[in-house]
């Protein structure tokens, strides 16, 4: 009773306040107390901390790029539109006057002379406030409320941009919002490239969120179940892998997908605003189905500890709002039937992929060599100048002409900016592409093929490594140190098909291992799903996909004072994209500190999982493990410990372990995406 | 005639017990009630009571306790008199229920008197009809002796209802006293067969191969909210239950190995789906029924509804904090069987055997303990039924009170942990304790209706 109370007096304030001030009359209050009978509120307080035990810095933000610390020679050579022949044929030499290089046309670059050092010894640290309100109308009628409250304190600053604001001139905002480039590390925003929240119900700031995870109503009656508002739906029996949860998109911002494994991705789903009715159609079978606004998948912004897109590109420009993909709708119904041993499930579904697809964007950023390539930059500069302007029938591919007035407004219709925290070797270019899955050669051709001011500043295509190294190095010299990058993101509709059955399987032998074992078999396929491509080219790749998983449940008693065990193992085949969503032709290019190696992708990617849990007697304590293996030699760990004290506390300490290379090529793993995490953490929640 | 194991008064009382064949003493209790509606005149006053039992050291309407219990000591269970003895347990003492009418839901006992005679086991051990169907309604073997039986019949119908829903409150409290875990959750269980008030009736025929739906869903605190097992009960007794439940971090159904009924449901607490009613599993998952003896027993069949309080929430009391005990009432119990049964198809199940304690007058248990696998005692289980009707105030489940369970107190032994349920009127959400509301298959007993129940 003392906690009924409590709750009904917070559910009295936020009514209150909710009703506003005004509402003094009798009526109001009579209102409010009616509402405040029918109301309860839950919430609950949580820290989440980890604590990064591996030494190695997240090669995807600023601290810890390929080559970081390493000096890398940079040669700048005369284009071939300059009648240099090859990329690489022609050096330029250093023009010397009184013994002072003036023109400086060769040097030795290490990136953390220039970027200041950080170290995310505390990769995780998050105070949460999750709140629920339920308002029962009626019997059948009601509103459910959360709220999600994030807060992080900021014991790793990150990168701060305004730190190299005398270096290069900056990082330069302009084509879209910057804001997660352009100044302190954000933690949390998701914005449009014009910088409208990508999510309506949340209100975010660098270093806090809050939004509404689920805001519905409920009607039930009978059979029929109709949910309208912000939610999540999950479909499929598989568990982690979403073979057939396709109904959400993923929030990857808090934790990317390193949560405790056993909860899935219950904090990551992108809830969407939709409409969803179920219906238990026969005794047996359930039918469910939605439509609900297309919502995409949130990435973390560039320097957070989980960012995944190197941050020597801007944040990726997105089109959510621009495209009017804001607009579209997805659409899906599922049938599930259970028989007892027997089950099955089909499934329909036309959504926007909610990953979406990344291509080379123009930067909308004018912004020159000079003075921050110096002589080389002005010489640059002096040359475009001198290119006369092109007539309306001439082009720079087959014309010695130029498109604009300067270098720095024909970079603002290239995917490139000079900044600094870009890219400033050829090495450091092959690896980081090949971080992401792509090829740093094909990315470069592919952008100089797409914009044609790259050939009006003086890029040509490239023919191999040489080539490419040439032409990048040249670049990035007369830029004065580095480029950025910049890529945009477009969704593309797809159809998702599914099919699932489920077997129990009885052996006569009760004592047997493998009697009650639960078996479930899932199948996606995907018709014309489009993937980014390993060059960023403007339309994607499309292909047919298909997705196989096969899940074995147990539950197994060990012994007669324990209470049985949770053992599940799964396998799943990608016949074109890995786990995330990135297409396997990406895989396979040199990883770290390495030498160009092309990405000449893999043909499947397969994967299995054991994953359980061993409560304790009263499940006081609960010992959870959760293994990923990818069979081409990568694998993630994660060990966990679950006490339940009472009194509302619960506490979890967990440790993830990541290795790309068990053996074989890391390059060709999953979890060369995320092999720098090494982490032991620590979640506390105490229910209010 | 099973021995007695009750010590105290055994002469007394064996001079009797030869006297009738079956259950009662004066006279054979099936006939007397059958007669008169009465049980008074099956047992002498030493067995209907206490005043009569302990010579008038202990008195109806007073109390039990540390200071009085060995007087009772032979009429309590072991667990019940250890917090008695030892944790400053209170029993306060009732007069005997000799009305029949009043142990049970009006339209079962009536259904047992008029069905009597006409149940059967079946080739299979399944009770069936005497055409061979599934059985009618009523207790199917009213004036049994035998444990089999005893369990048939608990097994067969649960909450002596076609359908029931109970509100409920669990407090799980520590051996220190102290209640470490709160939840309140949701039961619910519907026969399709055997039906006395809903229609369609006797049987749903849809569900005609089914004995019965069950569900239970966890609706507070937030990290089990939405947590929930639905059991699907096959009408043959030596099929596990399909069970299904929804797991709030994955957001929605799994089936679940039918043989998970040994399990804690949630952190803290000491129940397991087996533990339900003293016949939580189908009758022959278990097997070596046998009948080990027979004694009066004090135990709650009466006045356990709280309608002082809004809720019908009980007052606490003992322990070292004083909330491990709802406060308690108990009455003589003028016979109970008691029977033992042993789990013959579970592998590794951490009980051994259980003994249950039935009252003769209407087939329930009034206690179980059960023994772990070194024959130990495990846990215990007392509670008290009665009907919604204290004189002043009734709850009424159609033309008459409602007659259920109030609360119930779990005991583990070998830790000394306590859980102790109550059946409460309302729980947040609008959960509604009710008897015979045909909705609740919609809204609990369905895979939809556990997806809806489920974590938002």
């Amino acid at each position: 009773m003392k906690t009924y109370k409590k709750r009904s007096q917070i559910a009295c304030y936020v009514l209150s306040v909710a009703s506003g001030l005004s509402m003094q009359t009798a009526l109001a209050d009579g209102i409010i107390e009616t509402l405040i009978d029918k109301t309860t509120f839950l919430g609950q307080i949580r820290v989440d901390a980890a604590y990064n035990t591996s030494g190695s810095e997240n090669p995807y933000n600023q601290s810890g790029v390929p080559f970081q610390d390493v000096e890398v020679s940079r040669q700048a050579y005369l284009p071939p539109d300059l009648g240099g022949g090859n990329w690489g044929d022609v050096p330029i030499p250093a023009v010397g006057l009184l013994g002072l290089n003036v023109v400086n046309t060769a040097d030795t670059i290490r990136r953390s002379d220039r970027i200041p050092e950080d170290n995310y010894d505390f990769t995780q640290n998050i105070v949460r406030f999750n709140g629920e309100m339920n308002i029962s109308f009626t019997r059948n009628f009601r509103l459910n409320a959360k709220v999600r409250a994030l807060f992080d304190p900021e014991i790793n600053p990150g990168f701060n941009a305004l730190d190299v604001m005398n270096d290069q001139g900056g990082i330069a905002g302009g084509g879209g919002d910057r804001y997660a480039d352009t100044g302190q590390m954000n933690y949390y925003q998701a914005k449009d490239r014009n910088g409208k929240n990508i999510s309506p119900f949340e209100i975010a700031g660098r270093d806090y969120m809050v939004d509404l995870p689920t805001f519905i109503l409920n009607y039930k009656t009978g059979k029929f179940d109709f949910r309208f508002g912000n939610q999540q739906i999950a479909w499929g029996q598989a568990v982690f892998f979403r073979t057939l949860d396709v109904a959400n998109g993923l929030d990857l911002r808090r934790h990317l997908i390193l949560d405790r494994a056993i909860e899935e991705y219950e904090d990551e789903r992108t809830p969407k605003l939709a409409f969803r009715a179920t219906m238990q159609a026969t005794s047996n079978m359930v039918a469910d189905a939605f439509v609900g606004k297309f919502q995409p998948d949130v990435l973390p912004n560039p320097n957070s500890q989980y960012n995944v897109v190197p941050a020597q590109f801007y944040k990726p420009l997105d089109n959510y709002y621009v495209g009017e993909y804001d607009k579209e709708l997805d659409f899906g119904i599922r049938f599930k039937a259970d028989y007892g041993n027997f089950g099955w499930q089909a499934m329909a579904v036309s959504r926007y992929n909610p990953l979406g697809v990344f291509r080379w964007a123009e930067s909308g950023i004018n912004k020159g060599l000079t003075p921050h390539g110096g002589n080389l930059g002005a010489l640059v500069e002096g040359a475009y100048t001198s290119k006369p302007k092109c007539s309306a029938t001439q082009n720079p591919y087959d014309n010695f002409c130029r498109l604009y007035d300067s270098v720095g407004e024909a970079l603002s219709h290239t995917p490139f900016t000079v900044g600094p925290g870009g890219v400033y070797s050829d090495k450091e270019w092959f690896s980081s592409a090949a971080g992401v899955r792509l090829d740093g050669i094909d990315v470069l051709n592919r952008a100089i093929a797409d914009f044609p001011a790259l050939r009006d500043v003086f890029a040509s295509p490239v023919a191999n490594e040489t080539e490419a190294a040439a032409l990048l190095n040249t670049f990035f010299l007369g830029a004065g140190g580095s480029i950025r990058g910049n890529v945009q993101r477009d969704y593309y509709r797809e159809n998702v098909f599914g099919l699932g059955a489920s077997f129990v399987n009885e052996t006569d032998d009760n004592e047997s291992f493998w009697n009650q074992v639960i078996v479930n078999v899932e199948v996606q396929y995907t018709p014309e799903r489009v993937f980014t491509t390993p060059d960023l080219a403007q339309n994607g790749l499309k292909t047919d996909e298909y997705i196989f998983t096969a899940v074995a449940e147990k539950w197994h008693r060990w012994s007669e004072n324990f209470p049985s065990a949770y053992l599940v193992a799964q396998y799943m085949h990608r016949s074109e994209s890995d786990l995330v969503g990135l297409h396997l032709s990406g895989y396979g290019g040199n990883v770290g500190n390495t030498d160009y190696k092309r990405s000449d992708g893999i043909s499947g990617a397969d994967y299995l999982v054991f994953a359980g849990f061993q409560p304790w007697p009263n499940k006081k304590y609960v010992a959870e493990w959760a293994i990923l293996y990818d069979i081409r030699g990568g694998i993630l760990v994660q060990p966990l410990i679950k006490w339940n004290p009472g009194s509302g506390v619960s506490v979890d300490l967990f440790y993830n372990y990541v290795k790309s290379n068990l053996r074989g090529d890391s390059g060709d793993t999953l979890m060369r995406a995320f092999d720098h995490v090494q982490e032991v953490g620590l979640r506390v929640s105490y229910q209010l | 005639m099973a021995r007695w194991i009750s010590g105290i008064n055994r002469r007394d009382l064996l001079k009797y017990s030869g006297s009738v064949v079956g259950a009662g003493v004066l006279a054979p209790l099936w006939s007397t009630i059958a007669r008169t509606g009465e049980i008074d005149k099956a047992y002498p006053d030493e067995l209907l009571s206490i005043d009569a039992y302990t010579k008038g050291k202990i008195s109806t309407g007073g109390m039990i306790s540390a200071a009085n219990v060995e007087h009772v000591k032979h009429l309590l269970e072991p667990a019940k008199y250890h917090h008695v003895k030892n944790m400053g347990r209170k029993l306060k003492v009732l007069s005997t229920t000799t009305d029949w009418m009043k142990l049970g839901p009006w339209e079962y006992l009536e259904a047992t008197l008029k069905n009597q005679g006409r149940a059967r086991f079946d080739d299979r051990g399944n009770v069936v009809n005497d055409d061979g169907r599934p059985w009618i309604g009523g207790h199917p073997f009213p004036s049994t002796q035998n444990a089999l039986e005893l369990f048939a019949g608990l097994t067969l119908s649960w909450g002596r209802h076609d359908a029931s829903l109970y509100a409920m409150k669990e407090y799980d409290v520590a051996n220190t006293g102290k209640v470490d875990y709160e939840y309140d959750l949701v039961w619910a269980e519907l026969s399709p067969v055997g039906r006395l008030v809903l229609d369609p009736k006797p049987y749903w025929e849809q569900h005609i191969d089914k004995l019965r739906f069950n569900t239970v869903v966890y609706t507070s605190p937030e990290s089990e909210r939405g947590a929930s097992y639905l059991n699907i009960w096959d009408y043959d007794q030596h099929k596990l239950p399909d069970l299904y439940g929804y797991v709030p971090s994955f957001r929605r159904i799994r089936q679940f190995p039918s043989n998970q009924r040994f399990e804690p449901l949630v952190p803290g607490s000491a129940l397991y789906l087996s533990d339900a009613w003293a016949a939580g599993d189908p009758l022959h998952t278990w097997g070596n029924y046998k009948v080990v003896g027979r004694q009066p027993l004090l135990a709650g069949v009466s006045g356990g509804w709280n309608p002082s309080d809004s809720n019908w929430e009980h007052g606490v009391h003992g322990g070292d904090l004083g909330e491990t005990f709802f406060d308690s009432v108990v009455e003589m119990v003028p016979e109970t069987i008691v029977c033992e049964a042993e789990p013959t198809g579970f592998s590794r199940s951490p009980v051994s055997k259980k003994r249950v304690w039935f009252d003769v007058r209407n087939g329930m248990p009034l206690a179980m303990v059960t023994y772990d696998r070194q024959g130990k005692p495990f846990r215990s289980f007392d509670g008290c039924y009665g009907l919604y009707d204290n004189g002043t105030a009734k709850f009424m489940d159609g033309k008459h009170p409602y007659w259920s369970w109030a609360y119930l107190h779990a005991y583990e032994f070998q830790s000394g942990r306590m859980t102790r349920i109550e059946q409460v009127k309302e729980l947040a959400g609008g959960h509604i304790s009710s008897a015979n509301n045909d909705s609740i298959y919609d809204e609990y007993l369905t895979q939809a209706a556990l997806q809806r129940l489920g974590r938002d």
